[in-house]
């Protein structure tokens, strides 16, 4: 028999870490500020870490753009228990990544060679980029600081794949030592001398791609990876304890989604990839539910008198079977999830005040 | 070539569906491709998993999902005909490793074989290419890295192939984006945000904005009951953000098509989805 899903005050006054996991468009930017409000209404220190790329709700909160964590300020009759606080960070990906090469770079002056460099601008502000791992690095600092009993970590819009809590080292190609030492190293001190002399196995493979992409791109990409070795190689172990925090009994999970056919299954491929790697999922939230007053009626009313209510009552039925299809799935994993709702008037959030509202029905529930 | 996207969770791949579905059933032979960790596309008709292989989910109609190493390949041995080369070089462990942290070299993989279905493939092309693409804010990456990559100093046949790409997805005898929004406020002023930067900085232009879910107005007699009153605020909400899509599309030079909100979407779609959602 499984265990009875634990309360969600228990969960988010026992939680260090809640990692909010869902496809694009289901809500998980304001789903992640709800759940600090709430923390912060049970009297816990939270630091959220946010990733919005539209920069509305960043602006809703006052929060600039960046890495620094700022006190969202919460009006006198907020309430809640005594000592709750939020300080959010919305993050730039760019912002982040300078900080990462700046600490983990030998010396200031290959921090600044990286930092100018063609391929680091690239690859730091490109949007489809490591903007997973840049949240994790970022959830490390936190977790050594001790002013934040809870951290709630959002992540990015597009994230399909867990690759990163498997790997969080970050840009995990890169990392492999065996690509430093044995190809590219040997690549570009040949490629000093120019490539007829190319000899060696590695240089024969470096050449054989060369042959596709050019010499160039090629050349002015190795050099950075020579630059990066020392950064790579600091996140690389950081990464390592990224993994042993990840897997604390306080660090929990949180799957968003909404219940539509589309968006449970790619809910339930990231189920799949979190059980294997043996995380469980504590929270199951729906956005983007019917109203609980509609469902009720429609559930009363034994025929659709019209073609709108037909449609809705399909809807309502779709819903009730794709919430228990879900909760199914994630009820056989290593944790009972807690199921949470919200209905879909209540999405549009721009205000502290429309927040507060989410806050007070997730509260209840 | 249809590229279709907008912001997350608005129907993107419902419309992509239904236009390969509908381009099907008036005789041309086409292909709906997606690029996602989970197989969305396939289950919409009736086949649940695709192994990242062509497979014909009905009469001219084929769906496959890309998956970046085999788009590599594909890239190499078909595209650059270097078979070759690829066993020797490329299927390498450390080479595969290295290579696939090559910034923008996943992006261009990806155009370079889209590129190939709908106009290289000596097997036969497709009539029509319906890619269903990430989100708008990927998307617009996406579409900005063949220049980047040009500018970045690539040489050889990728610097040549990328232009070529670039020149398909510039042409607009060929290539289309369909740009989905839904009537809501916050997906509205994205895409009023997001537009002009396509516009801007994408080689392939906007050929259709859709407005998918636009919900109806109520009966009168709904109204009060719970479920009325509902659909009556919807309807409300959502032509308050027609209005405004509207307005801002006419500062852009562009129009919309409106498509009604289904409410829920039985899978897999019946052999005539399509033109009846299209009728509508």
């Amino acid at each position: 028999m499984m265990d009875a899903p634990r309360s969600l005050a228990t969960i988010v006054k026992s939680s260090r870490v809640v990692v909010l996991l869902g496809a694009g468009g289901v809500g998980k930017t304001t789903s992640s500020i709800v759940m600090a409000l709430l923390g912060a209404r049970m009297g816990r220190k939270v630091a959220l870490l946010s990733i919005d790329p539209a920069k509305r709700l960043a602006a809703a909160l006052g929060i600039p753009l960046g890495n620094q964590l700022r006190r969202i300020v919460l009006p006198a009759d907020w309430g809640g228990e005594a000592g709750g606080s939020v300080d959010a960070a919305m993050l730039d990906q760019k912002a982040v990544f300078d900080s990462m090469v700046q600490r983990h770079a030998p010396s200031d002056a290959v921090a600044a060679k990286i930092l100018a460099h063609q391929v680091y601008r690239a690859v730091s502000s490109n949007l489809g980029g490591p903007l997973e791992y840049m949240a994790l690095a970022k959830l490390q600092e936190l977790v050594d600081d001790h002013r934040y009993d809870m951290i709630v970590l959002d992540t990015p819009p597009d994230t399909q794949a867990l690759d990163f809590l498997a790997r969080p080292n970050m840009l995990a190609g890169f990392t492999d030592n065996m690509v430093m030492t044995w190809l590219v190293k040997p690549f570009i001190l040949a490629s000093r001398f120019g490539l007829g002399k190319l000899l060696s196995a590695s240089e024969k493979l470096m050449g054989g791609i060369a042959k596709v992409t050019g010499v160039h791109a090629l050349q002015s990409f190795g050099e950075f990876l020579v630059l990066m070795q020392e950064v790579i190689a600091g996140l690389n172990k950081s990464g390592e304890r990224i993994v042993s925090m990840l897997h604390q009994e306080d660090t929990r999970f949180m799957l968003v989604t909404v219940p539509n056919a589309a968006a449970v299954r790619s809910a339930m491929s990231l189920l799949t990839q979190l059980e294997a790697l043996g995380y469980g999922a504590e929270l199951l939230l729906f956005n983007k539910c019917l109203p609980v007053d509609v469902a009720v009626e429609l559930e009363a009313s034994d025929e659709a008198s019209s073609p709108e209510l037909a449609r809705l009552r399909r809807r309502a039925a779709g819903e009730v079977g794709l919430i228990a299809k879900l909760t199914a799935a994630a009820t056989g994993g290593p944790v009972t999830p807690h199921l949470l709702r919200l209905a879909d008037e209540e999405q549009e959030i721009g205000s502290l005040e429309a927040l507060r509202i989410l806050v007070d029905k997730i509260a209840v529930q | 070539m249809l590229l279709v996207t907008g912001k997350g969770g608005i129907g993107k791949t419902l419309i992509a569906a239904a236009l390969g579905q509908q381009a099907a059933a008036l005789g041309k032979r086409t292909l709906l491709v997606e690029s996602a960790a989970c197989d969305q596309l396939a289950p919409l008709f009736g086949s649940p998993d695709t192994d990242h292989v062509e497979r014909n989910v009905a009469p001219n109609l084929d769906c496959i999902n890309l998956l970046p190493p085999d788009n590599f390949r594909a890239y190499v041995t078909k595209y650059l005909g270097q078979r070759r080369l690829y066993d020797t070089v490329f299927n390498h462990k450390v080479v595969n490793s290295f290579i696939n942290t090559i910034p923008g070299l996943t992006e261009v993989m990806l155009l370079g074989r889209l590129f190939y279905h709908a106009e290289l493939d000596k097997n036969g092309v497709y009539d029509l290419v319906v890619f269903d693409a990430f989100a708008s804010g990927h998307f617009l990456s996406l579409m900005t890295t063949p220049q980047a990559a040009i500018n970045a100093g690539f040489g050889g046949p990728l610097a040549s192939e990328t232009t070529r790409v670039r020149d398909f997805l510039a042409d607009q005898s060929k290539t289309g984006i369909v740009y989905v929004a839904t009537p809501a406020a916050l997906v509205v002023s994205e895409t009023l945000d997001v537009l002009p930067q396509l516009q801007a900085k994408s080689p392939a232009k906007v050929a259709q904005v859709v407005l998918n879910r636009v919900p109806g107005q109520p009966h009168p007699d709904l109204i009060n009951t719970a479920s009325g009153a509902y659909l009556q605020r919807r309807f409300v909400a959502a032509t308050e953000a027609e209005k405004s899509l509207s307005a801002g599309l006419v500062e852009l030079g562009l129009t919309y098509a409106a498509l009604p909100d289904l409410g829920f979407i039985d899978e897999p779609l019946a052999p005539d989805f399509a033109t009846a959602f299209f009728a509508l």
